[in-house]
């Protein structure tokens, strides 16, 4: 099978730190890779060059066959790719309803920038309703996300994610700074909803989660790719083990 | 209606445009010290397309828009790589270098037998068309009235649309607008568009009622008093801005009791507004939940 994303060479260079120092990676349709590495190791990198945040200095990305490293942002998100954001990106001062419509905007016409007909308002509306509905929040549709918890933020930035219709997905730490209960509880949302035939990449640190959703894992350590295979392999390999929790003191 | 009353609403409905146009950008997530330049733009495109070109008002008026939505998306195209105050100094140096250049811009032609046309800082005298058409204050007042609900049904469209959508999420967070596949230049650029074509609408009514326009009034007070406008009034709407000017025009400068007092209150005013309600009163807040009541 051809894969879904082919990431080769990619190098991106912060003046003189290397964030990412030739990474390949691939992935193959439908693929849920889990990628970990200590603090400062490139995974978030990566992730802003995939998304055309920053254009890398060297290497391929191949989307589906198309080499979209260096493309705008704008671009990358509109040939299928939407990620997530370590410390959740939401629209604050509009409602619910219109954070998750802001994925919809850029498949839309010209002509819909100055009028909807009412038709096409009731089928986007009765779509993202039920977008929201799947995470519990159409009651809250017209609030800000202010008032939502964090579980609910995350529910409502993978909704948007949703919204998009991406082929693939990268999630940057979606568990991040939630307890054990919240954590498998939006892992299980992750499972259900997002996984299913999607490609995506999982950044996390917390363990549960990286191993209840991903078969396969890589591990960055300095820009560098160190370990690249099944979960449990991974995770029993001594170099990766010693670059996440250093060496056994003696 | 007498004369004073017409005049003062008048007022409230040209200064209007510009809050309007400043209101916009503000959505947009930028602040214009600087949208009288296309206010003066719309004056004097449609002044010298009546009073020097003979072209009809409608026309003239239309040219006086064209005029401030091209030099606003012209100059939007390389000040949208600034954002915050390098973006206000940027908007407050082109409103200062275009009224420099119209102290220095002569255009005067023979009209039916006299010179007419701008005159460098002496102004630009005579754009006769609502003398010579017949029209009364108060005709003018109407007109001016239904041209600014034709500007209000122009934004109601873009909120039924997704126009306003993309402004605010663009105003919110340019980042993540690009990275829900949408083109951050290409809205900076069409609400700069929108806002000068906005403001040239206000200028080149206004230069028909005052029949006589000079530089010196298209300085850096009515510009901040347009930001100001939408500040106050709120930008959860297209009222915002014209509460505003109401608050201003029609209260602080019309009513003796504020007589010498008005800049005095009127900064204390904003000042107020901003910490109490940093979005103005009319907020997205309030935005939501009137829509809410509205779908129950």
């Amino acid at each position: 099978m051809a894969a879904a994303l082919e990431i080769s060479g990619l190098t991106r260079r912060f003046g003189g730190v290397t964030a990412l120092a030739g990474v390949d990676l691939s992935l193959l349709p439908g693929e849920v890779l889990g990628l970990i590495g200590p603090n400062g190791s490139g995974k978030t990198s990566l992730f802003n060059v995939l998304s055309g945040h920053y254009a890398p200095d060297a290497g391929a990305v191949r989307l589906d066959g198309r080499d979209i490293a260096g493309w705008a942002p704008r671009r990358i998100a509109r040939a299928g790719v939407t990620r997530s954001f370590q410390n959740l990106r939401l629209l604050k001062r509009l409602s619910l309803y219109e954070n998750l419509r802001a994925a919809t905007h850029s498949a839309a016409s010209g002509r819909e920038l100055f009028w909807q007909s009412r038709a096409a308002k009731r089928r986007e509306r009765s779509q993202l309703m039920d977008l929201l509905a799947l995470f519990g929040l159409e009651d809250k549709a017209d609030d800000a996300p202010g008032a939502l918890t964090l579980v609910e933020m995350r529910q409502l930035e993978i909704a948007r994610l949703l919204a998009a219709r991406p082929r693939l997905v990268l999630l940057d730490e979606p568990a991040a700074g939630m307890t054990p209960a919240e954590t498998a509880r939006i892992s299980r949302i992750i499972a259900e909803h997002v996984l299913p035939g999607r490609s995506v990449i999982v950044i996390e640190h917390k363990m549960p989660l990286i191993t209840a959703l991903c078969r396969r894992i890589a591990v960055l350590q300095a820009g560098v790719k160190i370990a690249d295979g099944p979960a449990r392999a991974v995770l029993d390999d001594p170099l990766v083990r010693q670059s996440y929790f250093g060496s056994r003191p003696c | 209606m007498d004369s004073y009353t017409i005049s003062v609403l008048s007022n409230i409905g040209l200064f209007s445009f510009l809050a309007i146009s400043a209101w916009i950008l503000l959505i947009a997530g930028e602040i214009s010290f600087g949208q009288q330049a296309y206010f003066a733009l719309g004056a004097y495109g449609a002044g010298i397309a009546t009073a020097v070109w003979q072209w009809p008002f409608a026309l003239g008026l239309g040219f006086g828009i064209v005029l401030g939505a091209g030099i606003g998306a012209l100059v939007a195209w390389p000040a949208m790589r600034l954002t915050g105050v390098h973006f206000a100094i940027a908007t407050l140096a082109f409103a200062e270098f275009l009224r420099s250049g119209l102290n220095i811009f002569r255009y005067r032609r023979e009209v039916g037998g006299y010179l007419t046309g701008p005159d460098g800082a002496n102004g630009f005298r005579d754009i006769r068309w609502a003398y010579e058409a017949g029209v009364e204050p108060l005709g003018y007042l109407i007109l001016i009235g239904g041209c600014l609900l034709s500007v209000i049904a122009l934004v109601a469209c873009l909120a039924r649309g997704r126009g306003m959508a993309l402004l605010r999420i663009v105003g919110e967070d340019p980042i993540l607008a690009a990275m829900q596949g949408i083109s951050v230049a290409r809205v900076r650029i069409g609400a700069a568009a929108l806002a000068g074509g906005v403001a040239g609408f206000g200028g080149g009514l206004y230069a028909h009622m005052a029949t006589y326009v000079e530089p010196a009034q298209f300085g850096v007070m009515p510009g901040v008093h347009a930001l100001a406008y939408g500040l106050i009034g709120g930008l959860g709407t297209v009222f915002g801005p014209i509460l505003g000017v109401l608050v201003d025009i029609g209260a602080l400068e019309s009513l003796r009791v504020f007589s010498g007092y008005r800049m005095i209150v009127f900064g204390g005013l904003v000042a107020l507004v901003l910490i109490v309600r940093p979005r103005g009163l009319l907020d997205e807040a309030a935005l939501r939940r009137g829509l809410a009541w509205l779908r129950r």
